[in-house]
């Protein structure tokens, strides 16, 4: 008995041994993609802290690094200790309030990867770290530089900043204010393994700092160029001013990216045979288009299946009638949901995240952001119109600087005039882009300027295409839908029927009745 | 021996009749039929089809964890134990009912667990007093064998679940339901019996119209049909002063439909006028984008087709955007469709066949009639005594010519029994005749205000009026040809002799 009991032992000990061999290239793989995990300590949505929070997703998976989320409260202890992150970013969104968890603290602080402090609240330890002071400014307005730009920051009420730096440490622009008797102290701060920015904007010059100084954290230092991409296009767009800006902005010789949402359904009317129409034009007239992902009007763990479909019929319908798009769009929070990035965003290879709508509907919310090929960090290019330009801006993720479609000639005007009179030097998809976009049954790529589809060359030209049935309308049988259709003549003939005959019983029996009185009176 | 048979049912027979009368005969078979589907465990009701929240939150009610949608009913809701700062979505007269049923199951029951069967009970005991009403209606001064075929048609007519299965839910319908057979009764009762109580059921049949129309937006020109239908009072008025109360109590149905009309939020205009392009326009018309395009809208909207204004899955742009609203609802008024319509009538036509088609089939089949854990499927549909609502949705005919011509003829049956009337001096068969006119106006015109007003999208709900409406003149046709004063009402004398 002993000895079997010995026999089985073995084997399970060989067993074991052999998944531990196997499982070891796994977590060698795993090690390759260690997210970073972001701890924020609230929402604090009358600050836009929602917008922060994406704003740092989004940036990370820029930069091509995984993320987790987790709130400062639901943070369990040793969850940084376990070496499964390369780093973690602190977010605090809500100085007010105060929020700590102890756990988190000690964690933090015996923590050997990447630190990034976002926000207020950065603590002593924290400081030490950077060898600085910590020093807090009150109610002051701040003006933000870097080089030869700056733009003047909104107003503030507190700014932690750190001043006495000791040599060798990294620093991303600087704030100065508008007395002249408070020195000037650093905006983003990197020394080593930690880095420091005070606050955070979702958008305009600061980000462009921000984003720097974060790249910088992790060991990047590459520059890219923006994309000027055209946001908020639909179906139900006004297609002659986006054939308008088209023209204008390859005219301008500015190149672009569309980004649209489409339908998968009624694709045989003649609206879509005009929108498809216009996509094509703007193809020629070196734009690239991107498919946005459709609004979320109600989602639960089946919507998967639905996304899948519609997306595929999106995407098929519009392929057949030569619109490749290049990426997929689709705002921040996409990227938190297992079944938006299953389905939605892993089909591209070159994927735009945006910022987020008022509400955001998930299917299955994770909170793991990934990264993909090509993630680009959507701005307005709005944002950067108060820049003090004196030289080029310099993007440390890939940018994609968004314009709202425009909806009157007065705004097509305006926009063309806003995106010429920058002195940006445009990125070229035509020149440098190579992407590749999954439908179920077609591939589609994108290799500098040139469409394949499932591998063969398109020639994409403005005229009409003709089209195969590719859906052809399913006929339905229905029982008794000849009786149905013929039901409405027999009753109307029935009536008609009964009318006539009545009217001539009332007829005769008139007839009989006056008969009755004059036989009578004859009588 | 046969004669002393017959002789002992006849004796037997009058003593049943003493007793029970029709009208309490189809009340006791109405509650039994419809309290063991409603309040026997497991009970069953209508689960949520997603508007249950306006009559939940409003009345302090909330879900509790757990809830279902569409697949089974939720027999508890929770009560709200403090400020509740939800303000009311719709101006209706539901919650007058609702908060009924949430103060007696405080009263008896409990203050923190809504039991569901508190609301159906709130609607289920004026439900046998309208019963009662109505068969006495029709039946009332006779007590044959053909008074109770009558009550029982009323039974199987009005007891049948996807009638009574409303009780259970948030629904304004089942408040429709009731107060729609209150004013019938209450009326036909003043010109068959007016001697019993008139005051009383004046003021029962005006308070039950006003209510009704009040109880939800889409009834508000319901007001046109009732004022009608209340004209035939005049006929029973002795004098002067009475008129007078009879032109106020118009007056205050037409004040409540325009309240109603008035009263409907932007949020609900914005979304009929969405879908009524959507689900109707759209519609059975081919390609619609050219015919958009010469109505002065942007053709590429003919790719909403079918779309909802609350996306159930995903959708292109949402339809409660700033752009869709600009470029769409702006332009797509009422007058528009109107227009639209008229240009283009053969698809009106296919749109009311469908309406027709729709209008007979009373049980909501998208959602479901069960509690979870009793053994049936999400969404399954009860089928206890649905034989007449079956009936009734399989066999009658689909086409909006029919209504039109069966409408049409009736008219006339009726019309023919009033002009008798009139030459009599009786005032019974006008009166029935104003009745039956605006019961028949609502079974014409609301499928084509529906239609025009919100398309094809909840059809079936939105024409709940018009199956009550007919079948209410269907039973008075067969009650009246049965005893006899189809054609004319007989003298007093008359109706004890025949």
């Amino acid at each position: 008995m002993r000895r079997q009991l010995k026999l089985w032992l073995v084997v399970l000990g060989l067993c074991l041994g052999l998944a531990g061999g196997l499982a070891v290239p796994t977590t060698a793989q795993a090690a390759t993609a260690r997210r970073v995990l972001i701890v924020y300590d609230a929402i604090n949505p009358t600050a836009n802290g929602q917008q922060k929070l994406a704003a740092v997703q989004r940036l990370l998976a820029s930069l091509n690094l995984p993320t987790q989320t987790e709130r400062l409260s639901d943070y369990q202890a040793g969850q940084l200790t376990n070496k499964t992150y390369q780093g973690v970013v602190t977010l605090n969104n809500w100085p007010q309030g105060r929020l700590t968890n102890a756990a988190f603290l000690r964690d933090r602080r015996q923590f050997t990867g990447r630190q990034l402090h976002i926000g207020s609240g950065l603590d002593s330890q924290e400081a030490r770290q950077f060898g600085a002071r910590r020093e807090t400014l009150y109610h002051q307005q701040f003006v933000l530089r870097d080089r030869q730009n700056w733009q003047l920051l909104p107003f503030s009420t507190d700014l932690t900043l750190l001043s006495s730096l000791p040599h060798g440490t990294q620093t991303f622009g600087t704030l100065a204010t508008q007395a002249t008797s408070l020195p000037d102290h650093a905006y983003g701060v990197v020394r080593g393994r930690n880095g420091y920015l005070p606050y955070l904007m979702p958008n305009g010059f600061s980000l462009t700092v921000a984003s720097r100084t974060i790249a910088a954290l992790f060991g990047q230092t590459r520059t890219y160029r923006p994309l000027l991409t055209i946001t908020h296009v639909t179906p139900y767009t006004n297609l002659r001013l986006l054939q308008q800006l088209g023209r204008r902005l390859a005219k301008a010789g500015i190149p672009f990216a569309v980004s649209t949402t489409s339908v998968a359904e009624n694709t045989s009317y003649r609206a879509f045979k005009r929108f498809t129409a216009v996509l094509r034009e703007l193809e020629t007239e070196n734009g690239v288009i991107l498919l946005q992902a459709p609004v979320v009007g109600a989602a639960d763990r089946k919507s998967g299946q639905i996304l899948e479909q519609q997306l595929v019929g999106q995407l098929n319908q519009l392929g057949q009638r030569q619109v490749l798009p290049v990426g997929v769009s689709a705002p921040a929070y996409w990227n938190q949901d297992k079944l938006f990035r299953r389905y939605g965003l892993q089909r591209a290879s070159l994927v735009v995240l945006l910022p987020n709508p008022t509400t955001t509907t998930f299917a299955q919310q994770d909170n793991l952001g990934n990264q993909y090929p090509q993630t680009w960090y959507g701005v307005s290019l709005r944002s950067f119109q108060t820049v003090q330009q004196s030289a080029q801006l310099r993007w440390s993720v890939p940018t994609a600087l968004t314009v709202p479609m425009v909806d009157s000639t007065k705004q097509l005007t305006a926009t063309v005039r806003q995106v010429t009179a920058q002195t940006i030097d445009w990125y070229d998809p035509s020149q440098q882009l190579t992407t590749r976009l999954d439908s179920a049954s077609a591939t589609f790529k994108y290799d500098h300027g040139e469409y394949f589809l499932n591998g063969r060359q398109i020639a994409i030209n403005a005229s009409s295409v003709a089209l195969p049935q590719f859906n052809p309308q399913r006929k339905n049988h229905v029982t008794l839908k000849g009786y149905f259709r013929v039901q409405g003549w027999i009753l109307w003939i029935f009536f008609i029927l009964v009318t006539v005959v009545l009217l001539g019983f009332i007829v005769v029996g008139r007839r009989i009745y006056r008969r009755m009185f004059f036989n009578r009176s004859r009588r | 021996m046969l004669q002393r048979i017959q002789a002992i049912s006849r004796s037997v027979w009058h003593g049943a009749t003493r007793w029970v009368s029709p009208a309490l005969l189809a009340t006791v078979c109405a509650g039994v039929i419809a309290g063991w589907l409603l309040f026997v465990p497991p009970f069953h009701g209508l689960a949520d089809n997603g508007d249950f929240y306006r009559a939940i939150f409003v009345n302090g009610l909330y879900k509790l964890k757990g809830y279902h949608m569409l697949g089974y009913i939720n027999p508890q809701l929770g009560i709200m134990k403090y400020f509740n700062q939800t303000n009311a979505a719709i101006f209706s007269s539901q919650p007058l009912f609702v908060q009924a049923a949430v103060g007696l199951n405080k009263l008896v029951y409990s203050s923190t667990v809504f039991d569901l069967r508190f609301l159906g009970l709130i609607y289920f005991i004026p439900y046998l007093g309208a019963i009662y009403l109505v068969t006495q209606a029709l039946t009332y001064p006779f007590r044959r064998i053909r008074s109770y075929l009558i009550a029982a048609l009323v039974v199987l007519i009005f007891a049948d679940s996807s009638f009574t299965l409303y009780f259970n839910s948030f629904f304004a319908e089942p408040g429709m339901l009731v107060l729609a057979l209150y004013a019938f009764g209450a009326i036909m009762l003043l010109a068959r019996r007016p001697t019993y109580h008139p005051h009383l059921l004046t003021a029962v049949y005006f308070v039950s119209v006003m209510l009704l129309i009040a109880n939800k937006q889409q009834n508000a020109p319901l007001a046109l049909s009732y004022a009608v239908a209340s004209l035939g009072l005049f006929m029973i008025c002795r004098h002067r002063g009475e008129r007078l109360w009879i032109v106020a109590g118009i007056a205050g149905i037409l004040v409540t439909g325009v309240l109603t009309y008035t009263l409907i939020t932007k949020q609900f205009n914005d979304i009929n006028q969405y879908q009524a392009v959507t689900h109707g326009v759209l519609l059975h018309g081919g390609d619609p984008s050219k015919k958009l395009k010469k109505q002065g809208v942007s053709q590429q909207f003919a790719l909403m087709r079918n779309q909802d204004y609350y996306p159930k899955t995903f959708a292109a742009i949402s339809p409660s955007s700033d752009y869709v609203h600009r470029h769409l609802n702006q332009k797509t008024g009422f007058g528009w469709i109107i227009r639209y319509y008229a240009q283009h009538p053969k698809q009106f036509r296919t749109l009311l066949d469908v309406a027709a088609g729709d209008m007979m089939i009373t049980q909501v089949k998208a959602v479901g009639d069960y509690q979870q854990g009793t053994g049936h499927a999400a969404g399954e549909q009860v089928t206890y005594f649905t034989a007449f609502s079956s009936a009734a949705g399989a066999f009658f005919p689909r086409k909006f010519a029919f209504d039109l011509l069966l409408a049409v003829a009736l008219a006339i049956v009726f019309a023919v029994g009033a002009y008798n009337d009139w030459q009599r001096r009786r005032p019974a068969g006008v009166l029935r005749f104003f009745l039956v006119l605006g019961l028949l106006t609502i079974f014409i015109f609301v499928p084509i205000i529906s239609i025009i007003g919100d398309g094809d999208a909840d059809l079936a709900k939105h024409l709940f009026m018009v199956p009550v409406s007919l079948d209410l003149i269907l039973l008075l046709f067969v009650a009246d040809l049965l005893n006899h004063r189809l054609w004319h009402t007989p003298k007093p004398g008359e109706e004890a002799a025949d």
